[in-house]
C-alpha cells in the first residue's frame, strides 16, 4: 500500500443509494421474461429467434456507434438491450431476419444515437422502428403466426378481425384466453396477465408508477366504453380493447419508458389519458386495427411542453403564482 | 396527364405571386447601408468569438464604419487582415502585437503534489466550491479544464496537470482569461517571452514547501534586471512586458526556475 | 401510535442512518498540544484578530473581535501561547487563517476545566431582553448544526416579523451522527433551561423540540425534562431525510410553508440547533463563550465510535490518535454527515464551532464513477424536499442557459442532497446546483 495516498475530495452527498442505469435497465429486461415465456410457450423456437436477433443486432449496433465515432457511448448499460427485447416484442413471430435487422438500425441510429443518446431522444425507440417497419413492410408486419402453429400457418390478429369484419365475428372470443394470451399478434402483445406480473416488481422497485398505466388504461376503456353502449354491434366491449393488442404493453412498458415520458405529476396523468384516448380513436376509426404506437408516439412528442407547462408544486410557491 | 399538369400549374402560379411579393416588399423596405460594413465583414475571421468585446464580427464591422477607425481592434484577425481593413476604411492600421494567453503557474504533479483526488464535476469552477485547492499550492492550475472549454480555437490543453497553450494557434481573444477562477491567465505580447510562471505570494519558505518552481520573491531578478523590468511584491516577481528586452538575466539567476523561458520551459525544476 | 406521526409532506429518502454510536456517552477530551483555531468559523462579515505572535492568551480571552452585527467573537478555549498566525486548510476545504496556540497544559482533561468553573444562580424573570441578547453576542454563539450563522442576529428578527413559536431542532436526521441525540439524554435538564431563556426572550412563546423517532429514548428523556414547563412540548416526527432543514422541521411539525427564497421568520418561526440552546444556556448561567463542542467520531474504518467533547481548534490528528485509527487507510474525511458534511484533505485541519461529526471512511465508501447522461427517470424530483424539477435545472446549469424563471428554484435548493443520492445515473445534482447559485450570484 502506497505511504500516504491523498484523499478524496467530492461534493457532497458523499453517500449514494445504489442505483444505476445498468441496474434499471437490466431489471426492466428481466421483468420481461415472464411475458417472454409466454410468446415462446405461444410461438415456440420462431420467438426465440426474433428475441435473440433483435437483442443482439441493437447492441451490435450501438457498439459499433461507439467504435467508430468520438461518442462515448456505453453499449452495456442495457438501454440497448432492453430496447431490442421491446422491438422484439413489437415484431411478429415469423418476422425475417433483414426486417429485424432494419428495425434494429432504425430504433437504435434514428430513435436514439441521432438524438445525442441515452435520455436525449424525444421519441420511444422501440416505437420508432415498430412504425417505421409498419409503414414500410406493411405484408410482413402484419402476417401474424397463429399461436400454436407448428404448420406455420398465419393469421390475423383479433384487432384485425375487428377492424375487417366487424364486432359480430368476434362473438366467440374468450376473454380469459386473451388475458393468458392466445391469440396472434406480435411476441409481445399475447399474454396480458405475463405483462402485468412483470410489472408488478417494476412498481415495487418504484421504476414506474401508477398514473400513466392506469390513465393509459382507463382512458381506452371509457372511451372504447362511450361507443360500445353506444352500439354493441359495431363496436367491441371494453375489455376486449384493453386485453388485445398493445395496450397492456404499452401501458407498462412503452408509455412509461423514462426518457420519453413526462417528469411531473400532472404531466404524467395527461399523457396517459393522451395516449389512451388516441389509441381508442385510431382504433375505432382509423385506417390501422392497433394505434398503440402512433399514440405513444405522438403523445411523446409533447413531452417537453407536458414537463414546462405541468410542473410539480414547489415548496414554498403558492399555487397560482 | 392532367392530373399532372394541374398541380403543377397551381404550384408554379403560388411561386410566382409570392416571389412578386418578396420582390416588391425587399424594394419597398430597402435600407441603405453602407457597403463598407459588407466589405469588412468578409474580411474579418468570422469566429465570432466576441474577443473585441463586441457581439460578433458584423457587429464590430458595424462600429468600424460608424466611428471611422479602428479604436478597437480584432484581436483573431492577422496583421495583413487589419491593415485590408484599414484600407477599406481609408485609414492607417496600427502595428500592434499579437498577445496570446500565459499561464503564471508551473506546478506540474512532479512540483508541486497532489494533495487530494478530487472526485466531483470536472470543472474548475465547480471544484472551487468544494476545495481552495488539489495540489499542495493553493494557487495552482488544478488541470480541470474550464479554459480550455472556454477556448475556440483548439489552442489549449491540460498536460501534467497543467494548461499548455498553443500559442501558434492562439488568437489572442482573451476569451479564457474570465474563465479561470483563480486567475492564473493573462495576455502577454507573443514578443515578449520571458514569464513568471507562478502566482503563489505566500512567503519564500511557504511557498517552497508546497511546489518545487515557486516564486520565493528573493529578490534575485530584480537586483539583476539592467532594464528595471522586474519587480517583486508580496513575494512575488511579476515582468512588465513593455521593459523586458528578452535578455534571460533573471532567468539565470532564478533560484527555483520559476522564471521561464517560453518556448524553451524547464518543467521539472533542478532539485 | 393513533396519530401519524408528523412529517413535511414532500420529498425526502431514507438514507442507511447507521448511527453506531447513539449508545456512546460523550466523553470528556483532553487539551490537544497544538490548538489551531480558524478566525471566520462564522456565516458574516470576517473578524479582527486582536492576538500577536507571541503573547500569552488565558481560557476564555477574546482572540478576534466581531467587526459589525453579523460576526461573531472568537475565543481561546485553553491557556497558552500564540505560536503564529498563517492561512492553514481547514475542514471545509477552504484555507483560511488560522491562530495557532501552543497550550499551557496539554493533556488536562475538559471535565477538571469545565468543573472549576461556577454556576451563577440566574433568575429568569429577573434578566432583560437585551442582556440576554448581549450575553449571547459576546460569548460568539453561532447556529452549532452546520451553517455557522451568528446566533444574536437569528434571534433578533426585525420588529415587523413576530415571532409566534420557537422550534428546537432535534431531528437530527444525518446518517452518522449522534451528538445532539447524547446531548437530549443527557443533559435535558440544562437544554430545558435552555429553551426557557429563548422562550423568555420572545415573551413566552411556545417552545417545542422536535426529535425523530428514531431515537425514542431522547423523545422519552425531554418529555420527562419538559413536563409541567409552560410551552415547552416534544414533538416526535417520523424519520425522513432532511427532516432537520429550517424549512422542512417547520412544515412538519406546524404545517406552515416558509415562502420561496424567504426566511423561517416569515411565518412567525424561529429554528435553533439542539447543541446552540445548551451554548446559550452556558453563555447565561456560565458565562462561558463558545469554546468547546460535542462532536460524533465515527465512520466505516472505526472500531469504537463515540461521542466526545472537545476544545474547538483541536487537530484532526489528534481525534484519529485517541479513537486508533491508521491514517494510511483513511480516503474520506468528513466533517459533518455524508449527506451534507464537507470532504476534507488535511489531517491537521482543526475542529470549528460548526463540525458536527468526524467521520472516517475508507476507499470502498468513496464514489468514483463518472457522470452518466440523465436517464429522465424522475427520481431526483421525487426526492427533493422543494419541490425543484433538478434535472431540468442541472441540465440548463450545465449549458449555462439558466432562464429568468430558473434563478428563483436554484437559489431555493438548500443543498440537502437527497437528488444526488438517489440519481442512477450518477449525476453531481447538488454540485451542479451550487455551480448554477454561484453563477446567478456573480451575475448580481
Ligand atoms: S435540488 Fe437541492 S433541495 Fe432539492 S433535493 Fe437536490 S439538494 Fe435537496
Ligand atoms: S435522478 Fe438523475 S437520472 Fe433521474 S431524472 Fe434526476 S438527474 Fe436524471
Amino acid at each position: 500500500m502506497p505511504e500516504n495516498r491523498p484523499v478524496f475530495v467530492d461534493s457532497s452527498p458523499l453517500g449514494r443509494a445504489g442505483e444505476s442505469t445498468r441496474k434499471i435497465m437490466y431489471t426492466v429486461s428481466l421483468t420481461l421474461v415472464p411475458a417472454l415465456g409466454v410468446s415462446v410457450w405461444m410461438f415456440g423456437f420462431e420467438a426465440l429467434r426474433v428475441l435473440l436477433l433483435a437483442a443482439v443486432f441493437c447492441v451490435g449496433i450501438e457498439f459499433a456507434a461507439f467504435r467508430f465515432s468520438s461518442f462515448k457511448i456505453d453499449s452495456l448499460d442495457g438501454s440497448a438491450l432492453l430496447t431490442g427485447i421491446l422491438l422484439a416484442m413489437n415484431l411478429p413471430a415469423n418476422a425475417p431476419w433483414w426486417l429485424i435487422l432494419v428495425g434494429s438500425l432504425v430504433a437504435v441510429g434514428l430513435g436514439k444515437l441521432v438524438f445525442g443518446g441515452l435520455g436525449q431522444n424525444i421519441f420511444n425507440p422501440a416505437l420508432v422502428a415498430r412504425v417505421f417497419l409498419l409503414i414500410s413492410f406493411p405484408v410482413q408486419m402484419t402476417s401474424w403466426l397463429k399461436p400454436g402453429a407448428v404448420d406455420g400457418s398465419t393469421g390475423a390478429t383479433p384487432l384485425g378481425i375487428l377492424k375487417t369484419e366487424g364486432a359480430g365475428a368476434l362473438a366467440q372470443t374468450d376473454l380469459l384466453h386473451l388475458a393468458v394470451g392466445q391469440m396472434g399478434g406480435s411476441l409481445g402483445e399475447v399474454s396480458a396477465i405475463a405483462l402485468l406480473l412483470g410489472a408488478a416488481w417494476l412498481f415495487y422497485k418504484k421504476y414506474i408508477t401508477w398514473e400513466i398505466p392506469v390513465t393509459f388504461m382507463g382512458a381506452v376503456l371509457v372511451f372504447s366504453g362511450i361507443f360500445y353502449l353506444i352500439n354493441p354491434a359495431q363496436y367491441a366491449s371494453p375489455l376486449f380493447h384493453l386485453f388485445t393488442g398493445g395496450v397492456m404493453l404499452g401501458a407498462l412498458y412503452m408509455a412509461t419508458d423514462m426518457v420519453t415520458s413526462p417528469l411531473t405529476f400532472k404531466g404524467k396523468l395527461i399523457f396517459g389519458i393522451g395516449c389512451g384516448f388516441f389509441t381508442a380513436l385510431i382504433r375505432l376509426f382509423g385506417a390501422y386495427p392497433e394505434g398503440v404506437s402512433f399514440a405513444i408516439l405522438f403523445m411523446n412528442a409533447f413531452v417537453p411542453l407536458l414537463d414546462r407547462y405541468f410542473p410539480d408544486k414547489k415548496f414554498g410557491v403558492l399555487k397560482n403564482e | 396527364m392532367y392530373e399532372i399538369l394541374i398541380p403543377g400549374l397551381v404550384l408554379s402560379g403560388f411561386a410566382l405571386v409570392l416571389s412578386g411579393g418578396l420582390l416588391y416588399a425587399s424594394k419597398k423596405f430597402y435600407v441603405y447601408e453602407d457597403p463598407r460594413i459588407d466589405a469588412i465583414e468578409a474580411l474579418l475571421p468570422a469566429a465570432n468569438c466576441g474577443g473585441c468585446g463586441l457581439a460578433g464580427c458584423r457587429a464590430f464591422a458595424e462600429q468600424a464604419v460608424k466611428k471611422e477607425s479602428l479604436d478597437v481592434i480584432c484581436p483573431v484577425a492577422d496583421a495583413a487582415a487589419m491593415s485590408a481593413v484599414a484600407k477599406v476604411l481609408g485609414i492607417e492600421a496600427s502595428g500592434a502585437d499579437k498577445n496570446v494567453a500565459t499561464l503564471m503557474c508551473h506546478g506540474t504533479h512532479e512540483n508541486s503534489k497532489e494533495a487530494l483526488e478530487y472526485a466531483g464535476i470536472e470543472d474548475c469552477w465547480a471544484a472551487m466550491l468544494v476545495t481552495d485547492s488539489v495540489k499542495a499550492c493553493a494557487f495552482s492550475c488544478l488541470g480541470l479544464a474550464s479554459c480550455v472549454r472556454a477556448c475556440r480555437f483548439d489552442a489549449m490543453k491540460i498536460e501534467n496537470g497543467i494548461v499548455v497553450i498553443d500559442e501558434e494557434k492562439c488568437t489572442g481573444c482573451g476569451l479564457c482569461v474570465p474563465a479561470c477562477p483563480k486567475t492564473l491567465l493573462h495576455m502577454r505580447p507573443q514578443t515578449s517571452e520571458v514569464v513568471v510562471c507562478c502566482f503563489n505570494t505566500e512567503r519564500g519558505a511557504d511557498a517552497r514547501k508546497v511546489c518545487r518552481v515557486a516564486c520565493i520573491g528573493c529578490m534575485k531578478c530584480q537586483k539583476t534586471c539592467a532594464h528595471d523590468a522586474i519587480h517583486v511584491n508580496n513575494f512575488l516577481a511579476a515582468i512588465d512586458y513593455g521593459k523586458c528586452t528578452n535578455c534571460y538575466e533573471c532567468v539565470d539567476v532564478c533560484p527555483t526556475d520559476s522564471i521561464q523561458i517560453k518556448g524553451k520551459e524547464v518543467y521539472v525544476a533542478s532539485a | 401510535m393513533l396519530h401519524p406521526l408528523k412529517t413535511f409532506s414532500r420529498g425526502g429518502i431514507h438514507p442507511a442512518y447507521n448511527k453506531f454510536s447513539a449508545d456512546r456517552p460523550i466523553e470528556y477530551g483532553t487539551v490537544p498540544e497544538r490548538l489551531l483555531i480558524a478566525v471566520n468559523q462564522h456565516i458574516g462579515r470576517p473578524l479582527e484578530v486582536l492576538v500577536k505572535k507571541g503573547e500569552e492568551v488565558t481560557r476564555g480571552s477574546l482572540l478576534a473581535k466581531s467587526s459589525g452585527f453579523v460576526s461573531s467573537n472568537l475565543h481561546a478555549p485553553a491557556a497558552g501561547k500564540v505560536e503564529k498566525i498563517t492561512r492553514f486548510p481547514q475542514l471545509g476545504g477552504q484555507i483560511g487563517e488560522t491562530i495557532i496556540i501552543k497550550t499551557e497544559n496539554p493533556g488536562q482533561s475538559l471535565k477538571e476545566i469545565l468543573d472549576s468553573e461556577t454556576p451563577q444562580s440566574l433568575r429568569l424573570d429577573a434578566l432583560e431582553k437585551e442582556e440576554i441578547l448581549k450575553k449571547i453576542n459576546e460569548a460568539g454563539l453561532v447556529g452549532m448544526g452546520g451553517a455557522g450563522f451568528p446566533t444574536h442576529v437569528k434571534l433578533s428578527p426585525p420588529q415587523e416579523k413576530p415571532i409566534d413559536h420557537l422550534l428546537i431542532n432535534g431531528a437530527e436526521c444525518e446518517p452518522y451522527i449522534t451528538c445532539d441525540h447524547r446531548l437530549m439524554l443527557e443533559r435535558s435538564a440544562e437544554l430545558t433551561r435552555g429553551m426557557l431563556i429563548l422562550q423568555k426572550l420572545f415573551g413566552g412563546v411556545p417552545v417545542t423540540i422536535g426529535i425523530e423517532d428514531n431515537k425514542p429514548d431522547a423523545v422519552k428523556a425531554m418529555g420527562e425534562a419538559l413536563a409541567g414547563k409552560r410551552g415547552l412540548s416534544v414533538a416526535a416526527l417520523e424519520t425522513k431525510y432532511p427532516q432537520g432543514g429550517e424549512k422542512q422541521l417547520i412544515k412538519a411539525i406546524l404545517n406552515r410553508e416558509v415562502p420561496s427564497a424567504g426566511l423561517p421568520m416569515d411565518v412567525g418561526v424561529i429554528v435553533q440547533n439542539v447543541a446552540t440552546t445548551l451554548a446559550v444556556y452556558e453563555a447565561l448561567v456560565y458565562n462561558r463563550p463558545l469554546m468547546e463542542r460535542a462532536l460524533t467520531v465515527s465512520g466505516n474504518l472505526i472500531k469504537n465510535p463515540g461521542n466526545i467533547l472537545l476544545p474547538i481548534g483541536t487537530p484532526v490528528s489528534f481525534i484519529m490518535n485517541r479513537f486508533e485509527i491508521d491514517a494510511a487507510r483513511v480516503r474520506l474525511l468528513l466533517s459533518g454527515g455524508p449527506m451534507m458534511g464537507r470532504a476534507s484533505f488535511s489531517f491537521e485541519s482543526p475542529l470549528t464551532k460548526t463540525s458536527s461529526a468526524l467521520l472516517f471512511f475508507d476507499g470502498d465508501y468513496v464514489h468514483r464513477r463518472r457522470e452518466n447522461p440523465c436517464i429522465r427517470c424522475g427520481s431526483c424530483i421525487d426526492a427533493c424536499p422543494m419541490g425543484l424539477p433538478v434535472a431540468q435545472l442541472t441540465e440548463s446549469i450545465k449549458g449555462n442557459l439558466i432562464a429568468a424563471h430558473a434563478k428563483g428554484d436554484i437559489m431555493d435548493c438548500i443543498e440537502c442532497g437527497s437528488c444526488t443520492y438517489v440519481c442512477p445515473a450518477d449525476r453531481r445534482l447538488v454540485q451542479w446546483m451550487r455551480v448554477g447559485k454561484s453563477i446567478i450570484r456573480r451575475e448580481n
